[in-house]
């Protein structure tokens, strides 16, 4: 590189220039020119997506990717033709560029450069220079990341979605308007926010008529993404071949915005849980329609309190409106849904319209699969896994037949760890917190949420905290937690919500024993048991243990020779066993562990947790579905746990009418996600 | 574009062009060109350009700033950007132009002297590039309506999962299978009669507690048995089983309106088993032997279009009945045709006609190809095969009806059954069914009152309409066998579905008593044909038509058995499945307006219906309007079919006029007939017998008539050059072109 900086050292101190803009290795190249160019000079430098920091492989591949086409050289209406959006002249210098460089001088750019590191030209910049990165989106090409450049304040990133590592040719418009802000700056003085971190949003339509982006807000104290709408974005970037307006295709099936495999896996999930109307449904369906009654018929301080029917209330409040809101449209159906003492309603007007709102619910998780494969490195597999999780016989299981709505849940669990992923991370923290306040039981993942916002999003990478950062978020949970629960606080009615919803009465283990380590457990003392009646090895029997054990009733569980776990123990197992990887989590707060971390706190506390059911599996299942495609490591667990996994949930269906209909389902399935992932993944 | 533009018109075309290009390949102009003339100015573009050199006018006057667009990598193609359909006017007014580009003086980048090479090169890749994006865009057309199931077995192929395809379909049939029977079923919770589950249940009841003589004589007023032996046979098996496990469920008359879930659990397992014992390897045996020419793409998509067949899977896991194992017997029959035992296929249909009377609709069919294969064989050989049939034939029915003969049992109880199973006392049509008495009942005359008290004549009305309703494919299969006589394979066997389809269609429209179920036997070899075929072919737009008028005909049946639910899921399936949109308006071809304007009204009536309540005075408002729809398309795709016999008989029995028999005597008269004169008496037997030969199976296959005939056609075009054989060629493929065009203009609206 040094040899570059000499090479062009005549044209760029000959004199000043006001502007400097390099792109790829040139970006790189003007970097390590900042020590020849003048302190004093007011110069405004734009970084077009330079590759600041790249791993040792990475630069192997560029390298021989490169060293080859210096060997083979293609003609320009090659390149024309592999890059449509280069002009002709950019080709012919291609062609000449490659016709006259030295194999091995390329090779050596990369050689001489081990490690490929150019970070710390940034901390020699003068005050008098403006630097501007423009970075490509993430999802398309990886050469320079946003990360990297936090530790240098006076850098500033700008994010371009949907911009490859050209973005001079894609979006040559957010060149010039950057090269021309950052002189602004340095002409009249006035400053931007430094560390805003500049987004362009995608253009939205084909029809829009200018490829309008919005800089984010200025103000410091708005959330920096508040302004972004996540569904409008939703399917953007697959953009069709625009058809022609009056194209029936865009307005009659308008299938146009989603591929046509999508579709079919969408209408075919709907015709199968169609068809699953009249199955089996468990007491849960009882429970949810009397929720759809005390909502409807009792005032919001009634709804803790109400005793009516012996399925309470016992998710958080914004569950309870949500079940409010579902109550209205059943009002008008029919009457008797809504009727508090109708007890063990279940006509066929309720059973289709609760079936259909879990349906409907589900598009939350299917618009957050979709939008999983449009930013994905590799869409293709992502579909696959999108598709896994859409057609999850877990959820066709518990929702579909037995009766929860886990599937629009999981749904915004998936928007939140896709917020994560795109590192809108205060979006992902505020979806968690939505999420929580509909179902308790993800509290499970919160220590990891916990770890991976406090880490990545409020603290720099060097371990200052950014006290804006960590405010806004705790703005943003506040703000959730008290539309959920302000109005019981209000009414003075927070404890009595409190013990509906964390019932430590309920026992260690659930009715239907969920296959956790309790559960050896509880074997472990049964045999025990029987050993110490037969051989009198001189246990300590507690005669309460030796009738109860759980017999399929909701109640404590007590042991007849093992000591009695309590609340205490079990919540005490699980944290020692959540630290260890969420010290791992600390250290490298980045999406892959996090989702990992994720995981792994699923995990745990399934199997340590006080009174787990067997649902909470799919707590386990979801992020790990999202890492199956990654490796091999993975992919076996990913591939025992599915098996496991559904495999436990098949009791949760006892009628023999749906057995068949768990087992083929679940097979099909299995065969159809595991064989070619595991084919992927060999690969 | 048939009018070739002037040479100005040319080069102005192509200085545009050449702006672009040397400007910015993404520019406004090459923008509106591009897509509003895209290929046919490209290729303009590049024969202009081997003539004329550059000119130096073409020189940018500007450098014009590409219009933003999403990333390549985000588009499946990454030629896209020639077709630039993503631009619009609005667009590329927005985009930035440099204000320093405008007065820019920089050399020319192709100075005329030096360009030639290059830019020759250019166009020579974009000619390229045009060509691959015009056939891209019109695969992607075709592509478009492929359906579910390809796109599915292509997935599954591409990931080594060919092997899996036929078990993960049936699995998946028999899965859904299961789920539409989790619903309800005909007759539900409706004393005192019930339904068609009651039937089935009763009748199991009946034979394992009662001797064979009273079978067809217990109690006929509460759901008598009405259907052959072997249904009887079977419900004895069943019943047995049945008492096996649980006796309670088939005790005499005390189990009466039994509506245990254990019970439904059973009858719905033992439709399932049958279905899966008969009628899933019958299908399976029909794509590998009738579709073996084809792929296994083709083949699996084929296996899963029959699979999920939806009124079959309606009827008999939904309302509850037995019609796969009929079906499935007379699909093992025509499957034992197709490889040439013909014995063996003639035990099989009877069996079907043992299991259910209705199969008698195929008969016709079934027994002109036997015939005409007899006929085929010539005197000595047909009259062998002639004599085994009947003699196998009569050998099997009275094996079928042993139990109700003499020795077992006095002649009256065969009569009894005969007369239970033929009720022609029970009136020209019973409930509303979308056939021809009861559409001109409401529309033009009152049958029944017209013809009170005059029964018998109407039943000869009926039959000899139906006899004219199957003659034309009766004639036509025996026609075909005495042309093609002793050429070296049976060519009539391509034929045979169109056979089916139009007995079965005109027993279903003209003869007497008639259920709404029996739509199932036409839709059979409608089904058949459709499977394999492409979105693209007419047989496509008729199949899928008629199967889904075929379902909505059934609808006033399965909403009062409460499966609206099972109804609309099926319909979504199948549909999505072979990639039919009910939705789709087209108007390229009477088949595609007719569905369209059928297909409107059919979602249209639904519609009214679930807003309106019918007047007191007409509570059979709804049902009648259904009928007013449906007949119509029935009775075209009857029509339809009848034609397509013709064509496909024409085209087999054709043929035998470029052997040398055909054409000695064709030679007599050629005289006066130009067109079929024969060619020369150098006529290349061997080659042709080859072509025969090694055609072997695929002379079965469906649809190889028609490829064969335009094959041999070509060939003869093509070596010979002669004149004469245009006639034959324009006879024997006009219809085939004919299709071919229409793929070509089936441009989706």
């Amino acid at each position: 590189m040094d040899l570059i900086v000499e090479d062009l050292r005549p044209y760029l101190s000959a004199r000043n220039y006001d502007l400097i803009i390099g792109h790829s290795l040139g970006g790189v190249t003007v970097m390590s020119f900042f020590p020849h160019l003048s302190q004093s000079h007011p110069t405004a430098i734009v970084l077009v997506d330079p590759p600041l920091q790249q791993g040792a492989e990475r630069i192997a591949v560029k390298d021989a990717i490169f060293s080859a086409s210096c060997i083979n050289i293609k003609d320009a209406s090659a390149y024309l033709a592999e890059n449509p959006l280069w002009a002709v002249k950019d080709t012919i210098y291609r062609e000449l560029g490659t016709r006259l460089a030295d194999p091995e001088a390329v090779h050596g750019i990369y050689k001489r450069n081990q490690p490929w590191n150019f970070l710390h030209h940034f901390e020699k910049t003068s005050t008098e220079w403006k630097v501007t990165v423009l970075i490509s989106d993430p999802a398309i090409q990886q050469t320079c990341f946003i990360d990297d450049l936090q530790p240098f304040p006076h850098v500033r990133p700008v994010h371009v979605p949907n911009a490859g590592h050209w973005i001079q040719y894609e979006f040559p418009e957010i060149v010039v308007e950057e090269a021309l802000k950052t002189s602004y700056v340095l002409l009249f003085g006035f400053r931007l926010i430094s560390r805003e971190i500049h987004h362009y949003s995608s253009p939205s339509t084909i029809s829009d008529p200018a490829p309008s982006y919005s800089m984010s807000n200025s103000s410091p104290s708005s959330p920096r993404y508040a302004q972004q709408s996540t569904m409008q974005e939703d399917k953007t970037p697959e953009q069709p071949k625009a058809l022609p307006w009056h194209h029936p295709a865009r307005w009659l099936n308008g299938s146009q915005l989603v591929t046509r495999s999508e579709v079919d896996v969408l209408l075919f999930s709907t015709a199968v849980k169609l068809l699953l109307f009249p199955s089996y449904h468990s007491t849960d369906f009882e429970v949810h329609r009397n929720w759809l009654a005390i909502t409807y018929s009792l005032p919001i301080s009634q709804w803790y309190y109400d005793t009516t029917s012996q399925w309470t209330l016992d998710y958080p409040p914004f569950f309870a409106y949500f079940e409010k809101l579902l109550s209205i449209p059943a009002s008008f159906i029919d009457p008797q849904i809504v009727d508090l003492h109708n007890l063990n309603y279940d006509a066929w007007s309720v059973v289709v319209y609760q079936r259909s709102t879990v349906i409907l619910s589900e598009i939350v998780l299917g618009t957050a699969l979709l939008r999983f494969i449009r930013g994905a490195v590799d869409p293709s597999w992502q579909r696959v896994l999108s598709a896994s999780l859409f057609l999850h016989p877990g959820f066709l299981i518990i929702d579909h037949i037995h009766f929860q709505y886990n599937g629009f849940m999981f749904g915004i669990l998936l928007w939140s760890i896709l917020m994560a992923r795109e590192g809108r991370k205060l979006a992902s923290g505020l979806l968690f917190a939505v999420l929580l306040n509909f179902k308790h039981i993800y509290m499970y993942l919160a220590p990891a949420y916990f770890v991976y916002l406090l880490r990545s999003h409020c603290m720099s990478p060097s371990g200052e905290i950014l006290p804006t950062k960590f405010i806004s978020l705790a703005n943003a949970v506040i703000l959730v937690f008290g539309a959920s629960l302000g109005p019981f606080i209000l009414i003075g009615q927070l404890p009595q919500l409190v013990s509906r919803l964390f019932p430590f009465t309920r026992g260690l283990n659930h009715a239907y024993w969920a296959p956790n380590a309790w559960a050896l457990v509880t074997v472990m003392d049964r045999a025990l048991l029987q050993l110490a009646r037969r051989f009198d090895a001189g246990f300590v029997v507690n005669q309460q243990g030796v009738v109860s054990t759980s017999r399929g009733l909701v109640g404590d569980t007590t042991f007849a020779v093992l000591p009695t776990v309590k609340p205490i123990h079990t919540f005490a197992i699980t944290i020692a066993f959540q630290v260890m990887f969420l010290v791992k989590l600390w250290r490298t707060p980045n999406y892959k562990s996090f989702l990992t971390a994720l995981t792994l706190c699923g995990y745990t506390s399934y199997m340590f947790g006080w009174h787990v059911h067997e649902k909470a599996i799919l707590l386990v299942l979801v992020p790990l579905s999202l890492l199956a495609a990654d490796d091999y490591a993975h992919f076996k667990t990913y591939m025992i746990a599915s098996v496991s996994g559904i495999f436990s949930l098949f009791p949760l269906l006892f009628t023999p009418s749906e057995t068949l209909v768990k087992i083929v389902y679940s097979l099909i399935w299995g065969l159809m996600v595991l064989r070619p992932l595991q084919k992927q993944v060999y690969e | 574009m048939d009018v070739v533009p002037e040479d100005a018109e040319y080069s102005e075309i192509f200085t545009q062009n050449v702006r672009n290009r040397t400007a910015s390949l993404n520019s406004t102009s090459l923008a509106s060109t591009a897509s509003f003339q895209n290929t046919r100015t490209l290729r303009l573009r590049s024969s202009v350009a081997s003539m004329r050199g550059i000119t130096p006018e073409a020189e940018p006057a500007e450098i014009v700033s590409p219009v933003p667009r999403r990333h390549l990598s985000h588009t499946s193609e990454s030629l896209s950007w020639l077709k630039a359909g993503a631009f619009s006017d609005v667009d590329s007014q927005a985009r930035c132009i440099s204000p320093l580009s405008a007065a820019s003086s920089t050399p020319s980048l192709f100075p005329p002297s030096s360009s030639r090479q290059l830019s020759f090169s250019v166009l020579l890749e974009q000619e390229k590039r045009a060509r691959v994006a015009a056939l891209r865009r019109t695969q992607s057309e075709d592509t478009m309506d492929q359906g579910a199931v390809r796109r599915c077995v292509r997935w599954m192929h591409k990931h080594n999962m060919k092997g899996w395809v036929v078990p993960c379909a049936i699995a998946a049939s028999t899965y859904v299978k299961w789920c539409i029977g989790l619903g309800s079923y005909s007759g539900y919770g409706t004393p005192p009669m019930f339904g068609d589950y009651e039937a089935q249940r009763h009748w199991m009841e009946l034979t394992i507690h009662l001797p064979v003589q009273q079978w067809y004589r217990y109690d006929l007023q509460y759901w008598g048995l009405d259907y052959p032996p072997l249904t009887a046979y079977v419900s004895w098996i069943c019943g047995k089983i049945g008492s096996w496990i649980e006796p309670s469920w088939f005790g005499l008359d005390t189990s009466r309106g039994l509506e245990t879930p254990g019970n439904k659990l059973f009858m719905r397992a033992s439709v399932i088993t049958l279905d899966a014992l008969i009628y899933v390897p019958a299908l399976y045996a029909f794509t590998r032997i009738w579709h073996a020419t084809r792929s296994s793409r083709t083949q699996h998509a084929a296996l899963i279009t029959l699979l999920f067949h939806p009124a079959l899977l309606l009827i008999d896991f939904g309302h509850f009945q037995y019609n796969s194992v009929m079906l499935g017997f007379m699909l093992l029959a025509i499957n034992a045709f197709a490889v040439g035992f013909d014995l063996l296929g003639a035990v099989l249909f009877v069996l079907s006609l043992g299991f259910k009377q209705m199969s008698l609709y195929y008969a016709p069919a079934i027994g002109a190809y036997l015939l005409g294969k007899c006929i085929f064989l010539g005197s000595k050989k047909g009259l062998k095969l002639f004599t085994r049939l009947a003699l196998v034939t009569t050998f099997s029915f009275v094996i079928l009806f042993a139990p109700f003969l003499p020795p077992f049992s006095p002649m009256s109880t065969l009569a009894a059954s005969i007369s239970r199973i033929f009720p022609f006392s029970r009136g020209l049509f019973e409930d509303k069914v979308a056939n021809f008495w009861c559409f001109t009942n409401v529309t033009v005359l009152k049958w029944r009152r017209l013809f009170d008290g005059k029964e018998s004549l109407l039943i000869k009305g009926s039959a000899v309409l139906t006899t004219l309703g199957f003659f034309p494919a009766v004639a036509g299969l025996l026609w075909g066998c005495y042309k093609t006589q002793s050429s070296p394979s049976t060519p009539t066997l391509p034929l045979l579905p169109y056979a089916l389809l139009t007995t079965s269609m005109s027993f279903f429209l003209f003869s007497f008593q008639v259920h709404e179920k029996s739509i199932l036997l036409p839709l059979l070899p409608l089904t058949l044909l459709l499977s394999g075929a492409s979105p693209s072919e007419e047989v496509f737009a008729w199949g899928t038509l008629g199967n889904t008028v075929g379902v909505f005909s059934m609808w006033p049946l399965l909403k009062k058995d409460g499966l609206g639910i099972q109804y609309v899921a099926m319909l979504l399936f199948w549909c999505r499945l072979i990639g039919y949109s009910p939705f789709r308006v087209q108007f390229n071809s009477f088949v595609h307006l007719f569905s369209t304007v059928v297909n409107m009204s059919m979602i249209l009536l639904h519609l009214l219906e679930m807003v309106v309540t019918p007047p007191a005075r007409y509570p059979d408002l709804f049902p009648v309007l259904n009928i007013l729809v449906s007949t119509p398309v029935f009775g075209l795709i009857w029509l339809w079919s009848i034609k397509r016999g013709i064509q496909v008989s024409w085209a087999i029995a054709g043929l035998p006029r470029s052997r040398t028999e055909g054409k000695i005597k064709l030679a007599k008269d050629g005289a006066h007939d130009s067109d079929n004169e024969p060619a020369s008496t150098t006529v290349r037997r061997p080659e042709v017998e080859g072509v025969r030969r090694d055609a072997g199976m695929r002379a079965v296959s469906l649809g190889y008539a028609s490829g064969r005939a335009v094959l041999y056609a070509g060939e003869d075009w093509g070596t010979r050059g002669g004149e004469r054989w245009r006639g034959c060629r324009g006879e024997l493929g006009a219809w085939r072109w004919k299709g071919l065009q229409a793929n070509d203009d089936g441009v989706v609206f």
